[in-house]
């Protein structure tokens, strides 16, 4: 036991076996419980039925293996990583409802210009590719996805 | 014969029709290249020129861009680990390990090289032995389709790297992903958390583009992110060891190196004429079905996913090889196989041909024309790549602080235009952050697209049998499936047996 | 830089190709329609390729010459059809955004889906045309007409089976609608669509299947497939040798429709126009031949014979929904 604590790269794989049986087990659960046309032999339930044991296999595989020493490493920006994903998902998310109120252009134009500034160091020295080329690429998608493809974007837009 | 040969040849090398082939590789590859658009996006939008043009040099179009997306695709997944096509998916495992190692050009060719091997063999094949091809396909029945998808479950060893556990794991994940929406044999919902927009289930695009491209863009913006708080001097002192590290000399490719990967280009196309000669198997099944195998049967298996040519060569002529043979139940019994079939068979019916046995026989003009265009097509396809790729590898030189906003949007606002559908950029935002989770924790993503491909195809297949025969030794019933099981139980056998003697 | 370089080469090409054909494809705008210069979106609720997307592009070529503004046909399949049918009830109600669809994303789905709309929500502009549920089969299969099925399934019930796409759609209504009638059973076999139901037929791996007359009808005619029998009130055009189940003594019939919709609440004038420059349009020889060419079979009605039509079937699939208790 001491040694598992000395060792916390072990407790992830462990715990991630963990939540992959607690998944597993409240889709079974679902399954009994909840509203599924259940009966038939060959019922819509079947299949969902064996990924979720087969989850639960492995997630008892994963924690197993951590027990012994056998374990993925850690990764160490995993911090930073999911962070950016939320800020990156979210933004994605502002990007299209904006294109809907603010016009295609405009929000694209606007989510570029703020992507490449944020991730240059002293975007306005770098004005040319911080603020002029995003606008360029802004038209030239304005010109692929809405003259070219004629995507409907939902809702009455200005374009 | 001979008369409507040279009539058709007449007619296919037209130099407007020339152009219009060109145009279309051109576009297939630009618009196959930005993640969520793909070839079959830009012909069903462009499918209206059939009426204003003439047929020959509609269908150079519409060739010109499917042959340009199927390639295009994998420029996308080599130079930025970003997919940009669902067939695409395999190539981006091995191809961007490979420029991550400094060889973008190698496996940028290498791609190229044996997309066009792949598709030029399955056009061939289209050309000459559609019918009897197209018999054994008809022979695929409900029965004979659940084998073939429970043999390629067998591919998710060759798909995870490190604990086969959570390959597994992902695999089911995607089966489950898969099941989302309507039952398909039963018709109640199922998994919908109670959100009437998941009534028609999760589409592939935004889901493959959202666990792989998507969460690839949020690991490097993190990193770039990283970059820039970094030390101005530190920065540089990286900036030039990574320039000084390109070796432009070692990532040439010479031609005589790629015949060097036969093997993994044969394996890919075989599988992928077969594979899609069938009605609703998909491209990117055969590409990873190839991919799987080329692993088994290579002398080098160990290096797949490490950037292994072999890896990109098998997995793009699988996907590639599909494009000629996809359209072989078309031709012989008028049944569209794939979308991209249907869209063909659309095209035919709109320039007033019955898709069909009777279409080679009563247009034979346009349909040799059609053939000679697919087999010259391959080539101006090679030539554009050739000039085109030296740019698309420098492309990967790029600066990221400037490029990666400009890939993250172009994935939104393609996978929205390639089905008009705004559930879909919920669906690739959402699988975004499941595909980066996933990675975090150590699970491989291949397989779970594998899952999701299979999944829907297998439970659909197991259900009809079911159905049809009543009882389950009617699984049994049909050679075909027989053969796929005992090869699979075969392959496992041999495996570990290798494996056990090579410990 | 090298991105916009490629960026700028797409550009370029497209732009191109758009001076090539543009000045075909979009034609002169009309200035004295009443609906303006922005483009009419038909949306249908399907993939692209299939029979709808087809017979709406007949408008697409032909309709802009009356109508004013270029047309559009966006194909929104996503949600099962849904997310077309949202979008048009979402849209502005100035007629610009229309929807063409058969009955089931708006009539099945009305009913079995949880929807924000009512079927009255809905107004039909004009049909296009009907279409008529077709039982078909292999060329050397033993049942050879609606008497051979009736007396197999008599003789042995649940013997036959019967491949039909997705579970209620408009080519298995009928079939549970016959099975109401008759209280025969078959097997049913869904499948993911006609291409799928066609090569299990073909291959043997079922006995019967259902399809539209039009994706069949050269076949009949070669005599590598054969149909039984139509479920519809009139026969086939492009199938005049096969009978309907009604001429065999059997009263069902349950044509698709495929139909141009509004919201019920655009004002009627600008329905009534739409009407009228639709049915002119469809009316010129090019659209004719175009409909010749692609077996679409277009034969269209105006609104109100259409409101007839929807409303019957609005009531009738009602009717075998709760037959079979899919509602109460």
């Amino acid at each position: 036991m001491s040694s598992i604590l000395r060792n916390p790269l072990r407790y992830q794989d462990f715990y991630v076996g963990a939540v992959m049986i607690a998944i597993a087990a409240a889709g079974l659960l679902d399954i009994t419980y909840g509203n599924w046309r259940t009966g038939q032999t060959m019922g819509p339930q079947a299949f969902p039925q064996v990924a979720y044991i087969a989850i639960m296999m492995a997630g008892g595989l994963v924690a197993a293996n951590a027990c012994i020493g056998k374990h993925d490493a850690r990764q160490e920006d995993m911090l930073s990583v999911l962070v950016t994903a939320v800020v990156m998902v979210s933004g994605g998310v502002l990007l299209f409802l904006l294109a809907g109120r603010l016009g295609f252009t405009v929000a694209l134009a606007l989510a570029l210009v703020v992507g490449s500034s944020l991730l240059t160091r002293e975007p306005l020295r770098h004005w040319k590719t911080t603020i002029l080329l995003p606008i360029v690429a802004a038209v030239i998608m304005y010109v692929l996805f809405v003259q070219l493809i004629r995507i409907p974007l939902p809702g009455g837009l200005l374009f | 014969m001979l008369e409507a040969l040279t009539d058709a040849l007449l007619l296919a090398l037209d130099p407007s029709v020339l152009m219009f082939v060109a145009l279309g590789i051109l576009l297939g590859i630009t618009l196959g290249a930005i993640p969520g658009l793909s070839g079959d996006m830009a012909i069903a939008l462009l499918l209206p020129t059939v009426f204003y043009l003439e047929p020959a040099s509609a269908l150079g179009l519409l060739v010109g861009i499917y042959k340009g997306g199927m390639f295009g695709g994998s420029i996308s997944g080599i130079t930025f680990g970003v997919p940009g096509t669902p067939g695409a998916a395999a190539t981006t495992i091995d191809g961007y390990q490979a420029k991550l190692k400094g060889k973008p050009n190698r496996a940028l060719h290498t791609a190229l090289y044996s997309s066009v091997a792949g598709d030029s063999s399955s056009d061939l094949i289209l050309i000459f032995i559609a019918l009897p091809l197209a018999a054994v396909a008809l022979k695929f029945g409900p029965v004979e389709f659940f084998a073939l998808y429970a043999f390629s479950l067998l591919l998710i060893s060759a798909l995870t790297r490190g604990q086969l556990a959570k390959g597994v794991a992902a695999c089911a994940l995607g089966i489950l992903l898969s099941m989302i929406g309507r039952d398909p044999i039963g018709g109640s919902l199922r998994m919908t958390f109670g959100i009437p927009e998941l009534a028609g289930g999760l589409s592939l695009i935004p889901v493959l583009v959202g666990i792989f491209a998507v969460s690839e863009l949020i690991v490097q913006v993190s990193k770039a992110w990283a970059a820039k708080s970094r030390a101005i001097v530190e920065d540089a002192k990286e900036k030039s060891k990574m320039f000084s590290d390109y070796d432009a000399a070692a990532d040439k490719l010479p031609f005589r190196d790629f015949l060097k990967l036969w093997k993994a280009t044969a394996i890919g196309t075989g599988t992928g004429t077969l594979i899609g000669a069938l009605p609703g198997a998909g491209s990117s099944l055969a590409a990873f079905i190839s991919y799987g195998l080329a692993q088994r049967f290579s002398r080098n298996g160990e290096e797949f996913g490490k950037g292994s040519m072999e890896g990109v060569a098998s997995a793009e002529a699988g996907n590639s090889a599909t494009s000629g043979s996809t359209l072989i139940p078309l031709f012989a019994f008028g049944i569209p196989g794939s979308a991209t079939a249907a869209l063909f068979g659309a095209a035919f019916i709109l320039m007033g041909m019955t898709p069909g046995p009777n279409m080679v026989r009563d247009h034979s003009d346009v349909i040799y024309a059609l053939f000679i265009i697919l087999i010259y097509a391959n080539l101006v396809n090679l030539l554009m790549g050739k000039v085109l790729l030296p740019y698309y590898s420098k492309m990967s030189m790029v600066q990221p602080r400037i490029l990666l906003p400009i890939v993250f949007c172009l994935a939104i606002f393609g996978t929205y235009a390639a089905g008009n559908s705004l559930i879909d950029v919920w669906v690739l935002l959402g699988a975004g952050l499941l595909g980066v989770v996933l990675r975090l924790y150590g699970f491989p993503l291949a397989p779970l697209i594998l899952g999701f491909i299979v999944g829907p195809g297998a439970e659909r297949a197991l259900r009809q049998s079911l159905l049809i025969g009543g009882e389950w030794s009617y699984l049994f019933s049909s050679p075909i499936a027989i053969g796929f099981y005992t090869t699979a139980l075969g392959l496992i056998l041999v495996f570990t047996l290798l494996l056990r003697n090579k410990a | 830089m090298l991105m916009q370089r490629k960026r700028l080469v797409a550009g370029l090409a497209a732009a191109a190709f758009g001076v090539a054909v543009g000045p075909i494809m979009a034609s002169d705008t009309n200035g004295d329609s009443p609906l303006g210069d922005s483009p009419i979106r038909l949306l249908i609720p399907f993939g692209p390729g299939g029979g709808s997307d087809m017979t709406a592009r007949v408008l697409t070529a032909t309709a802009p010459e009356f109508c004013g503004p270029r047309i559009d046909v966006v194909s929104m399949s996503g949600a099962a059809g849904l997310e077309a049918v949202n979008h048009v009830m979402n849209a502005e109600s100035d007629g610009h955004t229309l929807l063409v669809t058969d009955y089931g994303p708006i009539v099945t789905s009305g009913y079995v889906d949880d929807v924000e709309w009512s079927h009255d929500d809905w107004d039909p502009v004009m049909l296009f045309t009907e279409w008529l549920p077709t039982v078909y089969t292999r060329a050397d299969h033993e049942i050879d007409s609606i008497e051979d099925w009736v007396e197999q399934l008599e003789a042995e019930p649940n013997s036959v089976t019967f491949a039909h796409a997705a579970p209620l759609g408009i080519v298995h209504l009928p079939l549970i609608l016959f099975e109401m009638e008759t209280g025969l059973e078959n097997r049913h076999i869904p499948t993911s669509g006609g291409g799928e139901t066609r090569s299990m037929v073909m291959g043997g791996h079922v006995d019967l299947g259902m399809t539209l007359p039009a994706s069949i009808a050269s076949e009949v005619e070669e005599g590598t497939l054969k149909a039984l029998g139509t479920f519809a009130d009139e026969r086939a055009d492009v199938l005049p040798d096969v009978p309907t189940f009604k001429e065999a003594g059997y009263d069902v019939s349950l044509p698709a429709w495929l139909m141009i919709f509004a919201k019920e609440d655009v004002p009627q004038e600008t329905k009534e126009f739409l009407q009228d420059c639709f049915m002119e349009a469809l009316a010129t020889p090019t659209a004719e031949s175009m409909s010749e060419r692609t077996n679409a079979g277009i034969d269209p009605r105006g609104m109100e014979a259409s409101a007839d039509l929807y409303h019957n079937t609005v009531e009738m699939v009602g009717s075998i929904l709760r037959e079979i208790g899919e509602i109460d």
